[in-house]
């Protein structure tokens, strides 16, 4: 395979999964041009990565890997920005206008509460959410599967504590 | 509430998201032709800047002393040049105490120790280089100077008199205070809270 047809190939898997890049994005940014960054940032890592990239794993967890590595540990600048309200805003348009006023409030919540945890439970409950199994979060984030067990249990916990009041 | 419902929320939530932020085939090979914005690009693209700007320091005056060979002793071009290569030598080695990381193969703990260790070695290694490095410089530098003063000037005295040496050292000595208080500082500020966090990630995902 040629380099040009491998990059073409890496553009078109990307396009085809961007929902992830996208998802660690905005739980680790707040404001657009953090999340710009940080979206760019990860594409380069997953490029450079490509060729390495055997299938031994799914696409998904490879791109977990790359892109929580980067949005956690890459040496990257947080920029005290403004906080930026878009995706709150958003969502109170769409709860005063939409029928379903209820399912966007917990929508809101949810991602409130998440946002409110730290890197890596952010990163742990993420990859629990997204359907991934206690094996693959522990070797995307290097932990034994029990901990994995033990760490989703507690934020579950801290969840609940934060979410009770509005989920009832 | 259960996991199921956040699980459903989420999903849906996830892909209103995505959806709004949904970039095509042209926009992402765009971006993968973009410079890095990021931080390490950043600091790598410096790192460049300051080897090209010692690098034609060094040879133009090493070029110059040598032009001047018969007042410049050898020692003297010798000296300087191994000064500019250990200059070299230091931007090499925290190019790649930077570049060490491994993003892609390695899982999040690997890579916190990783980069943590690094960052670590990288912090120290500047530091040390201040402190002596800097120092021993400007020492060098400023005794030159006053040796090829000496030189000019056809003058037998010796380079500095009992109270010139004491307030050359003096000032050495207050400059190498200074830099190592001023790097900390600037460390600090820099790499200091990142560094922070990162550890406090790595303290965080060793606790059972």
């Amino acid at each position: 395979m040629t380099e040009e047809m491998q990059k073409e190939a890496f553009v078109e898997l990307v396009e085809k999964n961007q929902g992830i890049i996208h998802k660690v994005c905005n739980m680790y940014c707040d404001s657009s041009q953090d999340r710009n960054d940080l979206f760019q940032e990860i594409l380069l890592q997953l490029c450079r990565s490509y060729a390495h990239f055997r299938g031994d794993s799914r696409i998904s967890t490879w791109m977990y890997r790359v892109a929580l590595n980067t949005a956690i540990s890459g040496l990257r600048k947080r920029k005290r920005r403004e906080v930026e309200q878009g995706l709150t805003e958003r969502e109170f348009e769409l709860a005063a206008s939409g029928p379903d006023r209820e399912q966007e409030e917990k929508k809101k919540f949810l991602y409130e509460a998440i946002k409110l945890l730290s890197d890596v439970e952010k990163a742990i409950i993420m990859l629990h959410l997204e359907e991934h199994s206690y094996d693959e979060i522990a070797s995307i984030i290097g932990i034994t599967s029990n901990h994995v067990g033990v760490k989703i249990n507690r934020i579950k916990g801290k969840l609940k504590k934060i979410l009770l009041p509005h989920f009832t | 509430m259960n996991l199921e419902e956040l699980k459903e929320i989420w999903s849906s939530h996830s892909s209103d998201l995505s959806r709004d932020q949904y970039l095509n085939h042209r926009q992402i090979q765009l971006l993968l032709e973009r410079r890095s914005q990021g931080a390490l690009s950043r600091i790598n693209r410096n790192i460049l800047i300051e080897v090209l700007a010692s690098a034609m320091l060094g040879i133009g005056l090493v070029y110059w002393l040598w032009t001047r060979k018969e007042e410049v002793a050898t020692w003297e071009i010798i000296l300087f040049s191994i000064m500019f290569m250990g200059t070299g030598l230091f931007y090499y080695y925290k190019y790649k105490a930077l570049n060490r990381n491994d993003l892609h193969s390695d899982n999040l703990m690997e890579s916190l120790e990783s980069i943590t260790r690094n960052m670590g070695t990288y912090m120290r290694g500047y530091l040390y280089a201040v402190i002596f490095l800097v120092p021993t410089l400007a020492f060098t530098g400023g005794y030159y100077g006053l040796y090829v003063r000496r030189l000019s000037t056809g003058s037998e005295d010796p380079i500095l008199s009992g109270e010139g040496w004491f307030l050359f050292g003096a000032g050495m000595l207050l400059y190498a205070i200074f830099a190592i208080f001023g790097t900390n500082w600037y460390y600090r500020r820099l790499y200091g809270r990142h560094y922070q966090e990162l550890k406090q990630c790595l303290a965080e995902l060793k606790e059972l």
